[in-house]
């Protein structure tokens, strides 16, 4: 051992992709370490954990075991109607409530970015439903969807329609689902347009104006392709967090005397589909596996995005 | 006046006589239709039940017809005040939809219990705090929406300290340090944006339940996670507010004679403030309507945050006050509320800083 | 394209920013506005484009009063100061744009792919800029953008092209090969064209007539060599030349001029009173006039820049480069007396 001074080893210095100047420093890692190590034990652990349990024959929750090892979990869930329920209920969420989302959301936005006062006091409104727990917001949405006495039948009334049971006809509470979705959903979406939206040169517009374009050309050639990649991000992560409908599905359909989506799970979506199995009927086994189709979805719709957005996507 | 204006004018017209007409056209009801009567035809009855959608959608149609019509002739000005006349009016209908189950909340929790369901107007006819007074009791014991409330802070206030903490100081070694593996690792990190939640769940709780922290009366397995990063949403958006600050600051910082940390706190931190704002206070909204978490890692009901709390008040008498329903999800939504609308630029902020490419 | 604008006025709430402007601009002139920021450039040049509203006044278009036509009834072309180019499009559709709006004035309809490639092709051949047909906006150096905004305001042949500060973005090398540039596609297209700019050097060196403005005034209209050597106030005389011309506090009487201190200058003048004294830096020639000591001297190659005072007031001269001069040298001036300008001391006016 020397006495006298600590060596300090000396960070070096680095030159980085772009030139600049960059401290090549071991000593990250010591920085990083601690949440590295939490990553791998909450993340990473737990995604092999799930595969290995899909992949159990047999499971016993109390004490944590499984048994076994072959597909049998899974062929349980390929078979399971329910299952197939709630990946035709999520689809539709996708298919139907989401275009549907974007679309709305973009046109406010185009609307909003329009006016010149009161942008803010119309954002801060619009952005209220996200500030709102689902659960409380959820309460609400049961009156209004009530059969007889909900202000949504009186609504449809209005115009002849006859009332719908929203929330018990097994047919009609994936629609009420959507609605509610939507309207979730529209905070976020209207917010992050409204900030590509003003990203876009304004001078741009006026060199629009000068080369004679009608405001539906500059709208179709000029304002929705510079908002492209915006408009894609946005649909990325839709449809990941619609994938994951669940809070919405807890606030309408279930109670706490019977755990299930609505009667005989009609409302139900894939996230509370592997929750069912887990925590209620503690076949953690099938949730697993169920899990692990989900994932490889999720997987194979990402890389379809990044595919697609290669091609339809002006980046500029 | 152009083709396509005459057309409209044309719908229009069709589209409020079968409005009108429809009214006048009996429909049968059941014993008529036993006895033999004749049905009017299908499509006149049809039309009968939806007259009143008619009639709105002719005179939607005859509005646009019109509005064109005064449109071309306007002048500049007047032309300008139309057309954003219409957009605000827009705006504010669409400011309506969105604020109106809100409103609902409010007002149902005023009005008596009866009169939720029969009457439809936003004012109750006799407004009452019953919903409210019932929504003080409490369910024995120590079960009621104070100490409902008071739990949720208990882990949403160390949530955002440790998340803004953490995140900060992961995001700080993302974005500025190189060092072997640093891109695998980042990739990972974000692919973690797309996991969702569900399926990590599982084998979590698992693990959760071994180490003894569901159930617990420090929310450990609520609270543990954020200590360490595990909200990459964060790490990202901060990573990218980073990058707008100038590597210059950091060089001039160790000339100046600081450590790797000292840099941090003295000179990034101060920087990074609006962001680091942003993400508490998005992880304070996030975490105190957070249902799933507290769904599955606590089970005592005197432990319940809000959401349970909504949730167990719901279901708990199917007599059904809902006026206390209503009461009690009010007031559990009513300080995030409160902190969004006094810090409501630094969550617009927040959004679109990480999400923006470029 | 003859332009006419008759009282021209533009109000923001209180501020004026154009003050009753009356201006002509011949067909097939180039004419550079030219002022300090904030003088109301910009803002003229927007209403004759139709991007601004006029408060009061008129602008004509030939026999056409277009103060209230919006821009795309206006036919002109208008290059932005950042070019505003569609950066998601091509050079080559970027060009094409206004055609794809507009009806071809020879048949009558639309144009058609063809004829629209022609166009695009002979306006890049006409910019220089056909090699990048291809290329995005953003892969383009700032040079080129310039070329494209030129191109896409020029494809629809518009009777009006209008440029603000097109060369400002751009470094000191390329701005002079740009301005020639401009100049050189003014010519041969023959279009009426005014361009705003704030360096007097620019508007001096293309244009056919400065329009010189002060805080929404015009104060003088006039070729560049008569703005330069005739400025009809102070204002002028100080925006144009470069080293700027100095001014002296002189009393004038009895045929001959003196500063206060009492020096006699070297300079005849047959008026009477106190003015301010204008002289360009290279009025003082080598001669019997006044000695005086230099306190700074700054060589450039071609001449020398030197400083004195003359009672108490800050001069600046050039002198020819043979002889190097030094700081604290003393040497004897005289004064060239057709590049010495009287003002009136508070109007600023010009007197002689």
């Amino acid at each position: 051992m020397r006495t006298g001074e600590k060596k300090k080893r000396k960070p070096r210095l680095i030159t980085g992709k772009n030139g600049e100047l960059l401290v090549a420093s071991p000593k990250a890692w010591l920085y990083l370490l601690p949440p590295l190590i939490v990553f791998v034990l909450f993340v990473f652990y737990p995604m092999l954990a799930v595969l290995r349990t899909a992949f159990y024959e047999k499971y016993v929750y109390i004490i944590s075991k499984g048994t076994g090892f072959g597909l049998a979990s899974f062929k349980y869930v390929l078979n399971d109607k329910t299952f197939w329920l709630a990946c035709k209920n999520t689809g539709i969420l996708i298919l139907v409530a989401l275009p549907t989302t974007v679309i709305l959301s973009l046109a406010i936005a185009l609307m909003l970015n329009s006016i010149k006062r009161l942008q803010g006091f119309f954002q801060t409104l619009f952005f209220t439903p996200y500030v709102t727990s689902t659960v409380a917001i959820g309460t609400v949405f049961y009156t209004l969807f009530h059969s007889q006495h909900g202000y949504i039948n009186y609504f449809l009334g209005l115009f002849g329609v006859d009332p719908v049971a929203w929330l018990t006809d097994s047919s009609k509470v994936i629609w009420a689902l959507c609605i509610f979705c939507i309207w979730n959903g529209l905070a976020f979406k209207i917010v992050l347009f409204l900030a590509g939206l003003q990203k876009i040169d304004k001078k741009v517009y006026q060199a629009a104006k000068i080369d004679c374009a009608k405001p539906g050309k500059t709208l179709f050639r000029i304002t929705l392709p510079l908002l492209s990649p915006t408009f894609w991000m946005v649909i990325i992560v839709s449809v990941i967090y619609v994938a994951r409908t669940y809070n919405e599905v807890f606030a309408l359909f279930t109670s706490v005397n019977s755990q299930t989506a609505g009667s005989g799970n009609c409302a139900i979506t894939i996230a509370y589909y592997i929750y069912y199995y887990f925590f209620v009927r503690g076949e953690v086994n099938y949730a697993a596996a169920a899990a692990v189709l989900f994932l490889l979805v999720i997987m194979s719709l990402t890389i379809l995005q990044r595919v697609i957005s290669r091609k339809f996507v002006h980046y500029y | 006046m152009s083709i396509a204006m005459i057309v409209f004018l044309v719908l229009s017209i069709v589209l409020l006589s079968m409005g009108i007409y429809g009214g006048t056209v009996q429909i049968p009801d059941a014993a008529a239709v036993e006895a033999g009567a004749k049905m009017p035809g299908a499509f006149a009855q049809s039309v009968a039940q939806l007259r009143n959608f008619y009639l709105m959608l002719g005179a939607l149609v005859l509005f646009i017809v019109v509005y064109r019509f005064l449109f071309k002739r306007a002048n500049l000005k007047v032309q300008h005040l139309m057309s954003t006349t219409i957009r605000y009016v827009i705006l504010i209908g669409v400011g309506v939809f969105m604020v109106y189950p809100l409103l609902w909340m409010v007002s149902a929790t005023f009005k008596d219990n009866n009169e939720i369901f029969s009457t439809l107007s936003l004012i109750p006819s006799r407004p009452t705090l019953d919903g409210y007074r019932a929504a003080m009791n409490d369910y024995g014991g120590d079960i009621n929406i104070w100490r409902a409330m008071l739990n949720t802070y208990k882990y949403v206030l160390p949530r955002v300290l440790f998340t803004v903490i953490s995140s900060t100081i992961t995001a700080y070694g993302f974005g500025r340090f190189r060092f072997r593996g640093r891109n695998a690792l980042f990739a990972l990190l974000m692919a973690t944006l797309f996991l969702p939640q569900v399926v990590l769940n599982i084998p979590q709780f698992l693990m959760y339940r071994k180490f003894g922290w569901v159930d617990s009366p420090y929310y450990l397995a609520l609270i543990v996670p954020s200590l360490f990063a595990q909200e990459t949403y964060f790490v990202y958006m901060l990573i990218q507010f980073m990058r707008n600050i100038p590597r210059e600051l950091d060089e001039a910082a160790k000339i100046d004679g600081c450590n790797i940390m000292q840099t941090l706190v003295l000179v990034l931190v101060p920087m990074l403030w609006p962001a680091m704002v942003s993400a508490g206070l998005f992880q304070f909204m996030w975490s105190s309507n957070d249902f799933m978490g507290p769904l599955l890692y606590v089970n005592s009901p005197a432990r319940y945050p809000a959401t349970l709390f909504v949730r167990m008040s719901m279901d708990a008498d199917t007599g059904f006050s809902w006026n206390r329903v209503m009461a009690v999800s009010l007031i559990s939504i009513l300080p995030s509320l409160v902190v969004f609308f006094l810090a409501q630029s630094q969550f617009m902020d927040g959004v679109t800083a990480g999400a923006v490419k470029g | 394209m003859k332009i006419v604008l008759k009282d021209l006025t533009k109000r923001f709430d209180d501020a004026v920013a154009v003050d009753r402007v009356s201006l002509t601009f011949e067909d097939g002139e180039l004419t550079g506005l030219l002022g300090p920021s904030g003088c109301g450039k910009s803002t003229t040049l927007y209403m004759l484009a139709g991007l601004e509203n006029v408060t009061e006044g008129e602008i004509w278009f030939g026999e056409q009063n277009v103060t209230t036509a919006m821009p795309e009834e206006r036919n002109i072309g208008l290059v932005f100061q950042n070019y505003a180019l569609y950066p998601h499009m091509t050079v080559a559709d970027n060009i094409a744009f206004p055609l794809t709006n507009i009806k071809n004035p020879e048949t009558g309809k639309r144009y058609t792919r063809e004829e629209i490639r022609e166009e695009v092709q002979r306006t890049a051949k006409l910019v220089q800029i056909e090699e990048y047909l291809r290329r995005k906006p953003g892969q383009l150096s700032g040079g080129q953008q310039q070329r494209v905004a030129i191109a896409r305001a020029l494809v629809k042949k518009p009777k009006v092209l209008l440029l603000d500060e097109p060369l400002s973005n751009l470094d000191a090398r390329l701005r002079i090969e740009m301005r020639q540039e401009i100049r050189r596609i003014q010519q041969e297209t023959k279009v009426t064209t005014i361009f705003v700019t704030h360096d007097q050097e620019e508007a001096m060196s293309i244009t056919d007539r400065i329009v010189l403005m002060k805080k929404g005034v015009v104060q003088q209209i006039a070729p560049a060599h008569e703005m330069y050597m005739n400025p009809c106030n102070e204002f002028v005389a100080s925006f144009l030349g470069n080293p700027m011309i100095s001014y002296l506090n002189v009393r004038a009487g009895e045929g001959r001029v003196a500063l206060e201190d009492g020096t006699v200058l070297p300079l005849a003048a047959d008026l009477v009173g106190s003015f301010r004294l204008g002289i360009r830096p290279e009025a003082w020639v080598p001669g019997d006039g006044v000695r005086v000591t230099l306190t700074r001297v700054e060589q450039r190659g071609q001449d020398q820049i030197i400083e004195f005072a003359l009672a108490g007031q800050k001069v600046k001269a050039i002198a020819d480069a043979a002889t190097v001069l030094r700081a604290g040298d003393s040497i004897s001036l005289s004064l060239r007396d057709n590049r010495c300008y009287f003002f009136d001391a508070e109007t600023g006016a010009r007197v002689r």
